[in-house]
């Protein structure tokens, strides 16, 4: 991969993620669920009164499912009561989009080389198809020049 | 746990109608709280849905027969495996399955595209939280799977259907239902483009995964039911077009005919309306797919039995989506518009037209031969049968057209191919047919339609090997590797192409095992300890007949000595099973030994205990086996086309130089594995009728058991007590001399109706059947062609991006990284 891609390929992840994104290490909102989950799995193991493994099995998975929905829950909430610096603006296109444009445009020229060189295609068609679809990836990679960082 | 269950089913419902409306209000103000909330909300039914499924299946553990669902569909004696797999066994669990599956895939889909397709995805959360809260409407007022008895709750609940109790019927239903919710995502994502007029090319990038994942599931769904028909129902075969396999079928033809037309988009921006509309047609086929098992409006094997008030309801539904899709991509026909034209019929696009004409005639025969039955009752107050001798008619030469394009398309070029160049490319592909199909004809195969089919076997392989060893010279001279590694390059730089190839063979090893049919050989005979038959190379000698009991169920079991030319290969035990509380359906347990030419296919159809004689039905299967291994070739091509690219870039990094060769030494070796040798089920009787005459034998295959528990089989494959009786009756009709017409009218005349004929008699209203496909396929042709001729008669328009300027120092780095992508 050249480096002008590997840096749009940064940059779009970059893009992707929100601006004030917790460090790795930190405490994730997952985690309390996780571990709140396994809290209860427990202690309900613990004081059931069923003891063969498939009904405690089952129990556990349960437990999950229901921290699984607490945690949704957090996610329906929190976009709605976070403060504005959590936000994020909703673009036209986003980088990661045109991206994924530009790629399929470079990997359908790619494929039409390789027809040229099978002899599926002739030099006159390959030129104006070549052409439009170069054309049509230029404009992409035009775009995301113009495209502000953020 | 019922009330937990329904309170979870409640707050799904609730917070999907949330999701459904936060989003389109975010989507519409581009609020962003308001998007993220909507996709926070989508994971919530999913969690939702995932706490009632675990309920259920809780109940289904610790037996808790105080819910209705759990009590009929589950007892104490089913093993723990097929109580927690009971959860899809009836019709209230399997509809918050494919609830649970749909927010699941959901989850999943959203989170993937949820940057590249920011603009789209909450229209996408909308219509998927739609979708949803049709299913869970469905089980709130309907089919409620937490529904408690009132008062006597049963100590012991009523067991599955001991046909479903086989690892195959499993891994069947999931298998379809996720192909089912797999083709409700492109259909979200093909709404959400139309909504929102961004109709570029952009949405197809999150539409094709997640065709080729639901086509994927249903494929394999699709063989699973025709694995379980060859090993549990016992009559022989593997495909009877039931209207519950059709349903499977349908949207499989066109997100089959999508798969090749966004090819047609990408490259040469055409077919756009068409994509879209496929899109759509695909997932209503889905619905109505489920409606039609669901419904009752078909009888069939598989169906959950009648329910008029869910057929309105999901009649309703579809309505409701038709209306508002296709109103959608009239209201954006102009941004739909083609952006070139067709140059040549003789071009790869002409080929996917018509491919595309094909498999949507196939959806539409099919449909309208599943649904004929049901129409010409409501029209003509007549129930007829439309069974496999009416849809053979039509659909063995349809997929020997479809098996030759499948050769043709990759030879041919974009925009148009020259004569020069169809000579160079042809050469060798017909010519290996056409040898292929001359030593068959030598060695006496007829050519209809066995001989066409090994014919155009032989010319699609001619045709994917040129493709495969054309390619790597390409590749071996563009990179200096050896012929091997250049192979396998050629999944890194052109994987779609070359997994697709390889797709195309997986068709091709399905359509040797289909040809195979036209050799099956079979017999009937009733046999006495010590007596044997002999069926094509193989003698069976029956032995003995043994009954047992192991708690659960009675079983019957003939042992017999199987030889072959006349050295002895073992024994096989083919079986019946009398479940307790089934005992009115035993099941019939298949043994049949494998092999890579034939299988030897024993059946129990009857037997007398005190006797200890034992009737059986003895097939010589040819070939069969090369269906299920055509589907792993298709799943494997499938799998390869799926995978990241970044997979090959390290597999060729990494892989020392002659590793390749190696490997494929290996697959070789491991291709020649023994033989498997498998013992399965299906239900029966006590007293098989052997067909003495040909036309006997011929009208056992006409006439259609009429027992409505079979699933329609005819009365050569049907083995319960209805079938005895009918068989008898027909036995008695030949024996007095009667004609064929004869026959036909003493079971018209017993029955009222002509429902007991595999095929409707072509006069009257039925005509209609026989003439509909001619039409259909007639006016799509024409339809196809005036398309045709309108693309090839506009007017070329580029010239204005070549005119466009362009800065050179960008058009430098396109040339760098296209010289990078080698």
């Amino acid at each position: 991969m050249s480096s002008a891609t590997s840096t749009d390929a940064a940059k779009a992840t970059a893009a992707a993620v929100p601006p004030p994104a917790p460090a790795a290490d930190s405490a994730q909102p997952w985690h309390f669920f996780v571990v709140a989950s396994l809290a209860a799995a427990t202690l309900a193991v613990i004081v059931s009164a069923r003891t063969a493994p498939e009904h405690l099995v089952m129990l556990s998975i349960t437990i999950f499912a229901a921290g699984a929905s607490a945690l949704a829950v957090y996610h329906v909430v929190a976009p709605l009561v976070a403060g504005r610096a959590r936000r994020r603006r909703v673009g036209a296109a986003t980088r990661a989009a045109l991206l994924a444009e530009k790629a399929l445009a470079l990997r359908t020229i790619k494929e039409l080389e390789f027809d040229r060189a099978m002899g599926k295609v002739s030099e006159a068609d390959f030129t104006e198809m070549a052409g439009r679809l170069r054309a049509r990836a230029l404009r992409v990679m035009q775009q995301i020049e113009e495209m502000p960082e953020r | 746990m019922a009330s937990l269950g329904a309170l979870a089913l409640l707050a799904a419902f609730v917070v999907a109608s949330y999701a459904a409306t936060i989003s389109v209000v975010g989507a519409r103000r581009r609020s962003t709280p308001l998007i993220e909330s909507g996709i926070g909300a989508q994971s919530l039914v999913s969690a939702l849905l995932v706490l009632a499924s675990t309920v259920l299946i809780s109940a289904f553990v610790s037996q808790d027969y105080s819910i209705k669902y759990v009590a009929h569909n589950s007892d104490a004696a089913q093993p723990l495996f097929y109580r927690v797999t009971a959860f899809w066994g009836g019709l209230d669990g399997s509809i918050l399955f494919w609830a649970v599956l749909l927010s699941l895939c959901a989850v999943v889909a959203i989170r993937v595209n949820r940057e590249t397709q920011r603009e789209l995805i909450p229209y996408v959360v909308a219509i998927v939280a739609s979708v949803e809260m049709f299913f869970i409407f469905l089980m709130i007022v309907h089919n409620n799977p937490f529904d408690t008895f009132l008062a006597d709750v049963p100590a012991d609940g009523r067991g599955m259907n001991p046909l479903l109790q086989t690892p195959l019927m499993v891994i069947h239903p999931p298998s379809l239902y996720t192909g089912f919710v797999g083709m409700t995502i492109p259909f979200a994502f093909g709404l959400s483009a139309l909504i929102t007029g961004h109709l570029d090319d952009s949405w197809l990038l999150a539409v094709r995964r997640w065709t080729m994942i639901g086509w994927l599931f249903l494929s394999f769904g699709l063989t699973l039911g025709m694995i379980w028909a060859y090993e549990e129902l016992g009559w022989g075969g593997y495909w009877g077009w039931d209207p519950v396999e059709n349903a499977g079928l349908l949207p499989w033809f066109t997100a089959t005919a999508f798969l090749h037309s966004l090819m047609v988009q990408e490259r040469r921006g055409m077919l756009r309306v068409w994509n879209v509309t496929l899109v759509i047609l695909t997932f209503l086929l889905t619905i109505f797919g489920t409606f039609m098992t669901r419904s009752g409006v078909v009888q069939s094997v598989h169906a959950f039995g009648e329910d008029r008030e869910l057929a309105w309801l999901f009649t309703a539904f579809m309505v409701v989506v038709s209306v508002i899709s296709f109103g959608f991509v009239i209201y954006r026909l102009p941004l739909l518009r083609a952006r070139h034209e067709l140059d040549s019929w003789v071009s790869r696009e002409a080929a996917f037209l018509v491919n595309n004409w094909i498999l949507l005639f196939s959806a539409v025969f099919v449909l309208f031969a599943t649904l004929f039955p049901t129409l010409s009752e409501a029209l003509m107050g007549q129930r007829l049968t439309v069974g496999p001798p009416f849809f053979n008619t039509w659909m063995l030469p349809i997929g020997l057209l479809l098996l030759t394009l499948t050769g043709i398309g990759p030879l041919l070029a974009w925009r148009k191919s020259t004569l020069a160049n169809l000579r160079d490319q042809f050469l060798f592909p017909v010519g290996l047919g056409v040898v292929t199909g001359g030593v068959f004809l030598a060695l006496g195969v007829p050519l209809w339609a066995s001989g066409l089919c090994f014919a155009l076997c032989a010319f699609v392989t001619g045709t994917m090997t040129q493709e495969f060893v054309r390619g790597a010279r390409v590749r071996q001279r563009a990179t200096g590797t050896d012929l091997f590694t250049a192979l396998v390059g050629l999944f890194a730089r052109q994987r779609r192409r070359y997994a697709g190839y390889i797709v195309h063979l997986g068709i091709v090893l399905m359509f040797l095992g289909f040809a195979g049919e036209g050799f099956k050989r079979e017999e009937q005979v009733l046999l006495a300890p010590g007596q044997d038959v002999k069926v094509g190379r193989f003698a069976v000698k029956h032995d003995a007949l043994t009954v047992t009991d192991d708690g659960q169920k009675q079983m019957i079991t003939a042992r017999l000595s199987v030889s072959r030319n006349g050295e002895t290969l073992g024994e096989l035990s083919p079986a019946k099973w009398f479940y307790r509380k089934h005992e009115s359906e035993p099941t019939t347990e298949v043994a049949i030994r494998r092999g890579p030419a034939e299988d030897l296919y024993i059946v129990l159809a009857g037997f007398d205990v005190e006797r200890q004689s034992a009737t059986l039905h003895v097939v010589v299967n040819p070939l069969v086996n090369w269906i299920w291994l055509g589907f792993g070739v298709l799943a494997f091509g499938t799998i390869l086309a799926l995978l990241p690219e970044k997979v090959f870039a390290v597999a060729l990094a990494h892989v020392p130089e002659g590793a390749v060769t190696s490997g494929l030494v290996v697959l070789l070796l491991l291709a020649g594995a023994p033989h498997l040798h498998a013992q399965h089920q299906e239900g029966a009787s006590e007293g098989y009728v052997v067909p003495r005459t040909p036309l006997e034998r011929d009208l056992q295959k006409e006439i259609i058991c009429m027992c409505r528990g079979c699933g329609r089989q005819r009365l050569s494959e049907c083995t319960c007590s209805l079938a005895d009786k009918m068989r008898k009756e027909l036995a008695g009709l030949v024996q007095q001399g009667k004609s064929r017409e004869q026959v036909y009218q003493h079971f018209i005349d017993q029955w009222g109706s002509q429902e007991p004929l595999a095929s409707p008699i072509d006069t009257g209203f039925n005509r209609l059947a026989w003439a509909f496909p001619y039409a259909i396929g007639l006016l799509g042709l024409g339809v196809a062609t005036t398309i045709a001729i309108r693309w090839s008669r506009s007017q070329p328009t580029l010239a204005a991006t070549a005119s466009t300027p362009i800065d050179p120092a960008l058009e430098q780095r396109l040339a760098d990284e296209l010289r990078d992508l080698d």
